[in-house]
């Protein structure tokens, strides 16, 4: 009975844990969302500049929780291109910039539903 | 590297955790599920161990969670028998009044070199010798011997005595086990008395037995 008591309460941690971790990630790609999409649509170079250090900075600080149960390389693929589109918002590649933050989201979109439950994740 | 070693050192101890929690058996004794969880478990293990890309709790996770359903497959076990019927199947006659069950084999898929060689693991070197075989749920198999090729027993030569409790371990390694000694109905003034009349000091102990006649055995050490 001792072990079973045992496991229910790793088990019901798990889930806390794995519950409090989706709500999380879904706040952080909302978050993240708000600032991809006001980036993309600015065609101001400033506010782009802007937004692309909001962007890293959101990141920076969502990933650190993110890497105890999302895998560690898609989380520096993510990494690298935050990193990047500031870059080239600077540079006024306007286009790359775009690209770079529709691979953010749909990155971001990836790792989300991955974690979720869904049918297609499981099987 | 470091990563790689103390990853590899959390893994070893979250597994031994959960082979503890799963209980104890010899892998001879080990149902179906109890088998699949086993191999399923160092798999998994090694895993975040070889790939560092993946975090420790998506390694550790699967692990915990094998460990809970193979806790609740076996209590499912311990109390429904019509589902301990359906994890582990029933036991299997194979051999029924001396003569062999060859279709019971041939569902068992079991040649007769499986049986001869099982049999001689009881110290049965001839099959005629055996009244009644079965194949257990974990692939095992129990004979029973004829009347006539069965050990003598006390009993059967009418030799009367009493059960006995095995000795218990009192001294291991120089220390001294209390529990073992008390266990044994057997003090410590007992002890003392004992190894001043052997000449020997309790450091010197690799061994001591003893059992509730006070009947010992000691095993000095080797230096």
């Amino acid at each position: 009975m001792k072990r079973m008591i045992t496991m229910a309460a790793i088990w019901a941690a798990i889930f806390i844990f794995a519950i409090a971790g989706l709500v999380y990630f879904n706040y952080i790609k909302e978050r993240l969302y708000t600032y991809i999409d006001a980036a993309a649509n600015t065609h101001d170079v400033q506010e782009m500049v802007e937004y692309s250090d909001k962007i890293l900075e959101k990141w920076e600080s969502g990933s650190k929780f993110l890497r105890f149960f999302v895998r560690h390389n898609e989380l520096d693929e993510t990494q690298i291109i935050c990193h990047s589109i500031k870059a080239y918002a600077e540079a006024s590649d306007i286009g790359e910039f775009r690209s770079q933050l529709l691979k953010i989201r749909f990155l971001l979109k990836h790792m989300y539903e991955s974690e979720m439950p869904l049918f297609g994740s499981i099987f | 590297m470091i990563v790689v070693f103390l990853r590899a050192i959390i893994l070893y101890l979250i597994i031994i955790f959960c082979l503890r929690i799963m209980g104890k058996r010899q892998i001879g004794d080990m149902s179906p599920s109890d088998l699949v969880a086993t191999i399923l478990i160092s798999n998994m293990a090694a895993l975040p161990i070889e790939d560092v890309n993946i975090p420790m709790l998506t390694g550790a996770v699967p692990i915990l969670a094998l460990a809970g359903s193979e806790l609740i497959l076996t209590n499912l076990n311990l109390r429904f028998r019509g589902f301990r019927r359906l994890m582990t199947g029933k036991p299997m006659i194979i051999i029924k009044n001396g003569v062999i069950q060859q279709d019971q084999m041939k569902l068992l898929r079991m040649s007769i070199d499986d049986l001869l060689e099982a049999a001689r693991g009881y110290n049965i070197f001839d099959i005629q010798d055996v009244h009644y075989a079965i194949t257990e749920t974990n692939g095992s198999i129990s004979f029973l011997k004829k009347f006539t090729k069965e050990n003598l027993t006390a009993e059967a030569m009418e030799i009367k005595g009493a059960d006995m409790p095995p000795p218990k371990v009192i001294v291991s390694d120089g220390i001294l086990i209390t529990q073992g000694l008390n266990e044994a109905c057997l003090g410590e003034k007992w002890l003392t008395a004992t190894l001043k009349e052997n000449n020997i000091n309790l450091n010197d102990i690799f061994l001591m037995t003893a059992d509730e006649n006070a009947k010992y055995f000691i095993v000095p050490r080797q230096n």
